[in-house]
């Protein structure tokens, strides 16, 4: 080790320098991020599939559409079920971005040496990212359907349920950065850990734009004319063949594949 | 490499020791583990009983509360377990801004510790490949058992041995147990132990996450054995919906093995990806990288963007059974087809990263037998690149026959044919090298051998399940059981066995008995043979797969399977004999007893704890055998021209 020509700080625990160690890290961020990234792609597309199958018309909560009421829970009330409404996605994605942009100005000041500041701007972003963390809690506990009512509650449901997980993992990391930059740790000589939270918390805020962006946009199903596979609904609660709108007095359904054919007849 | 003295302004605060080197870490091991594991699931179990009303029912009409208490009872074995191992120390230690210390990290690696160190988190890369080697035959025991109770039924029709639902569940066990056995085969114990030592490092990039993703496989392995007496799994690996959502709470062992084994190959992908892009020794250029290196790369990139699919489709099918969510439950708006496409997502691209090290293991190993370079290493390389890529893109292979998209069926019948264009370069490659060799035929090559031949016949009869229009004859056969045998056992499993026993002297001191061990290998290779080959021709002459009554033409095949996997069973045990007797006191290895060229060789055995004193430094090609030394050569030829002139 050419101790005298290279002046960069060494790590403690292995002994080199922390520029190398900080390259190795960041680079393991990415790949977390990597994997990250599909496991929240497999939760989009599953929105964005079943949101085009609309299978058993199913899509849609109830009220308008399907009750669930082989659930085990209270049935769901006719009146006031809908899809969620958007603004508190758009609102929580925001109060992600702000504790993003905190943490990113929070490593800025570490960069610099501004301790102190960078302590308090660290600990601002808890904050948010607390009162966000209670924000997406009142978002699930309002939502006017459960998780049994159709597939696009599950979807939704289990969207919000990765922001609740993403949500406690950058607080446990922006209370660790924090603290480590309180004591000294995360320093201009070693800022790089503030970075990867940084990092971090950035595909976190994409994340949650993400889920914004779908729940959003894809609401009604595109697909009026679904597979229709029956269920266990009491004949009499279905609207009969003869009373229904269709012009159409086809017998069969297997006949006439576009008049939609309810299961009971 | 203390430089503690370099620029006053620059310095990084030293962290303190507090106590003893470790800290808190001391006080865990294995048995307080499995203790805190079992406590919690105790725990655990009890609150669910006493919170879930008696009698509620799901969706399904089923009772919820052997659901919920079984789910509950393995997330305290898992975290317990975890907690017990001492996994939370490392997270808790940075948040509370505690830094290791030298002393600290040495004494996580194991430093004079002795073999108390195998069982508790060691960090050091050595023990975490000895760990996963041990860990991967315990598993693969456990399936090879299970695939013996499966032929005893089979040997002749209904031997009436087991009862249907438990028959499932042997072939639901067994396929998902040597699934995972067979991602770490290699992975596991040579990515860990080997691959840093290969590339010049002193341990891979992550230690600690090293340990986490060993523990996490052994929090994750009893959940399936679990499993068994909660119903079991009784669905096939692949446990399709909807059939896995009214199957037994069996079913969710399956899923919590899956979502933290899934955990566990990411983060092990992560860290072996980083150690192998960022911790290179000097002059190790891309093209002086070994060819293993590279398939233990593409293997983890795979897993690292597969696998979250997987562990999704588990966690959405979790979901549907404890929260009543409906992703595949058709009747409220749900896609089985969605699941399919999640499921095989993973499930392709899962095929190679099984044969992916294993082919890249013979490739590794036949230079070293045949004394000679690697022929076409470019090929090599493109063939592995090609298969990262293209295992992508051929997951709808799988489901030609559920009617998912069939206009897609073409498309993916040519990207699945032309997955063998790679595959084939990789084949070409080991065969390339093997041609005129003046082979030393030790242990190792001979299971290249067998690995070859197997790989060959899984390969062609691969090809007619690839044809759409051969598939609707062939889907759901025995012919598919042992097309994929051939893959991942003939050549995943044989190509594990050529690692082990080319790195057995490495990793353990000792050389593997060759005797015993090539008795176990041909035994085993005749029976892999018998089994499945009758299994072919069950297939072609219709016999479906996951049937336990046939009709009586098929007999004769499956009578000879069962005889066959016996055989198999008494090759395997003797090669394990091979490998307890040897690894007690077999003959004493040197460092380099194959004279490899590689650095992993060049390092004395046993490896030390920093694997070298001072870093190496690479200036050749790693296959350059019976090539003229280029610097001989030049001093030769500057001395001949200097005598001439
Ligand atoms: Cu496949």
């Amino acid at each position: 080790m050419s101790d005298t020509v290279n002046p960069a700080p060494v790590s403690p625990t292995t002994g080199e320098p922390v520029q190398v160690v900080a390259a190795r890290n960041r680079l393991g961020i990415y790949f977390l991020i990597v994997i990250d990234f599909m496991g929240t792609m497999a939760l989009i597309i599953s929105y964005a599939y079943l949101w085009s199958l609309n299978v058993n018309n199913g899509w849609a909560p109830p009220g308008s559409q399907f009750t669930a009421f082989m659930s085990n829970g209270p049935a769901p009330s006719a009146t006031g079920t809908s899809f969620a409404a958007d603004w508190p996605f758009w609102v929580i994605t925001f109060a992600v971005l702000v504790t993003c942009a905190l943490t990113w100005w929070s490593y800025r000041l570490t960069r610099r040496g501004d301790q102190a500041v960078a302590t308090a701007v660290g600990a601002a972003a808890i904050v948010v990212a607390i009162a966000t963390l209670v924000a997406q809690w009142w978002q699930i506990s309002t939502l006017p359907f459960g998780a049994a009512n159709g597939t696009y509650a599950s979807a939704v449901l289990i969207l919000l349920s990765g922001n609740i997980v993403h949500l406690l993992v950058v607080i446990f990391l922006l209370l660790g950065i924090t603290n480590r930059v309180r004591m000294g740790l995360i320093s201009r000589s070693n800022p790089w850990q503030s970075q990867f939270v940084s990092i971090w918390i950035t595909w976190i805020a994409i994340a949650f734009i993400l889920g914004a962006f779908v729940t959003s946009t894809m609401k009604v199903s595109p697909n009026d004319n679904p597979t229709r596979f029956g269920g266990f609904e009491p004949r009499t609660s279905q609207p009969s063949p003869a009373a229904s709108a269709s012009p159409s007095a086809s017998p069969s359904p297997s006949a006439s594949p576009s008049a939609s054919p309810s299961p009971s007849s | 490499m203390s430089s503690a003295t370099v620029v006053q302004q620059h310095s990084v605060p030293q962290p303190a020791q507090h106590g003893k080197p470790g800290g808190m870490i001391r006080h865990f091991n294995v048995v307080t583990a499995v203790i805190l594991g079992l406590v919690l699931a105790t725990i655990f179990g009890f609150l669910a009983n006493r919170l879930v009303p008696s009698g509620a029912t799901g969706a399904t009409f089923a009772p919820v509360l052997p659901d919920v208490g079984f789910l509950a009872i393995l997330i305290g074995w898992v975290l317990g377990f975890m907690i017990g191992i001492g996994a939370f120390i490392g997270p808790f230690r940075w948040l509370m801004g505690r830094d290791l210390t030298h002393a600290d990290a040495e004494y996580l690696a194991g430093k004079d510790m002795g073999v108390g160190r195998y069982f508790r988190y060691t960090t050091d890369h050595k023990v975490v490949g000895i760990q996963y080697l041990v860990g991967f035959m315990v598993i693969i025991g456990l399936g090879g058992l299970l695939a013996m109770l499966i032929r005893t039924e089979l040997g002749v029709t209904w031997a009436g041995v087991f009862s249907p639902d438990s028959y499932n569940t042997l072939i639901g066990t067994h396929g998902i147990a040597m699934i995972i056995a067979m991602i770490i085969a290699i992975s596991g114990p040579v990515g860990n132990f080997i691959v840093p030592i290969m590339i010049g490092a002193r341990d891979m990039a992550f230690p600690r996450l090293n340990a986490l993703s060993f523990w996490l496989l052994a929090a994750a392995v009893p959940c399936l054995v679990a499993s068994m007496f909660a119903g079991g799994i009784r669905d096939g690996w692949s446990v399709y919906q909807p059939l896995a959502s009214q199957s037994p709470p069996g079913m969710i062992g399956y899923q919590i093995t899956i979502i933290v084994f899934a955990i566990s190959t990411g983060i092990a992908s992560v860290n072996l990806m980083t150690t192998i892009l960022r911790m290179r020794a000097k002059g190790m250029t891309w093209a002086r990288t070994p060819v293993l290196v590279y398939g233990i790369f593409g293997a983890a990139l795979m897993g690292l963007y597969a696998f979250p699919f997987y562990q999704y489709s588990q966690i959405l099918a979790l979901s549907d059974r404890i929260f009543g969510t409906s992703f595949f439950n058709p009747v409220e708006g749900g896609s089985v087809w969605l699941y399919e496409n999640l499921f095989w997502l993973l499930g392709h691209p899962e095929v190679y990263v099984i044969l992916l090290p294993s082919i890249a293991v013979c490739l590794e190993l036949i230079p070293v037998f045949m004394r000679k370079p690697l022929f076409a290493m470019g090929f090599a390389i493109a063939g592995v690149v090609g298969v990262v890529i293209m295992s992508g893109l051929v997951w709808a292979h799988h489901m030609y026959m559920t009617g998912w998209a069939p206009f897609a069926n073409y498309p993916f019948m040519l990207s699945t044919e032309m997955i063998s264009i790679p595959v084939g370069f990789l084949v070409l490659v080991a065969i390339g090298t093997l041609w005129r060799g003046t082979a030393w035929t030790r242990l190792p090559l001979m299971a290249v051998y067998a690995v070859i031949f197997n790989k060959m016949i899984g390969g062609v009869t691969g090809i007619y399940l690839s044809d759409v229009p051969a598939d609707q004859f062939f889907h759901g056969s025995m012919f598919v059981v042992a097309h994929f045998h051939y893959m991942l056992m003939g050549a995943g499993l044989f190509g594990a066995m050529a690692g082990i026993a080319f790195y057995f002297p490495k990793m353990t001191g000792h050389i593997l008995d060759e005797r015993m061990g090539s008795i176990g290998l041909w035994t085993a290779f005749a029976g892999f043979q018998l089994t499945f080959g009758s299994m072919f021709v069950a297939g072609l002459q219709g016999q479906p797969r996951r049937v336990l009554q046939f009709d009586n033409l098929f007999n004769i095949s499956n009578w000879l399977s069962t005889i066959g996997a016996y055989t198999i069973g008494i090759g395997m045990l003797i090669f394990l004999a091979a490998i307890i007797f040897s690894w007690r006191n077999g003959k004493v290895a040197s460092g380099n007893p194959w004279a490899s060229k590689s650095l992993e060789w060049q390092t004395p055995t046993p490896v030390p704890l920093e694997n070298f004193t001072v870093l190496p430094v690479v200036t050749e090609r790693p296959y350059d055998y019976g090539v003229p030394d280029p610097y001989a050569t030049a001093q030769k030829t500057s001395s001949d021209k200097a005598g001439v002139q």
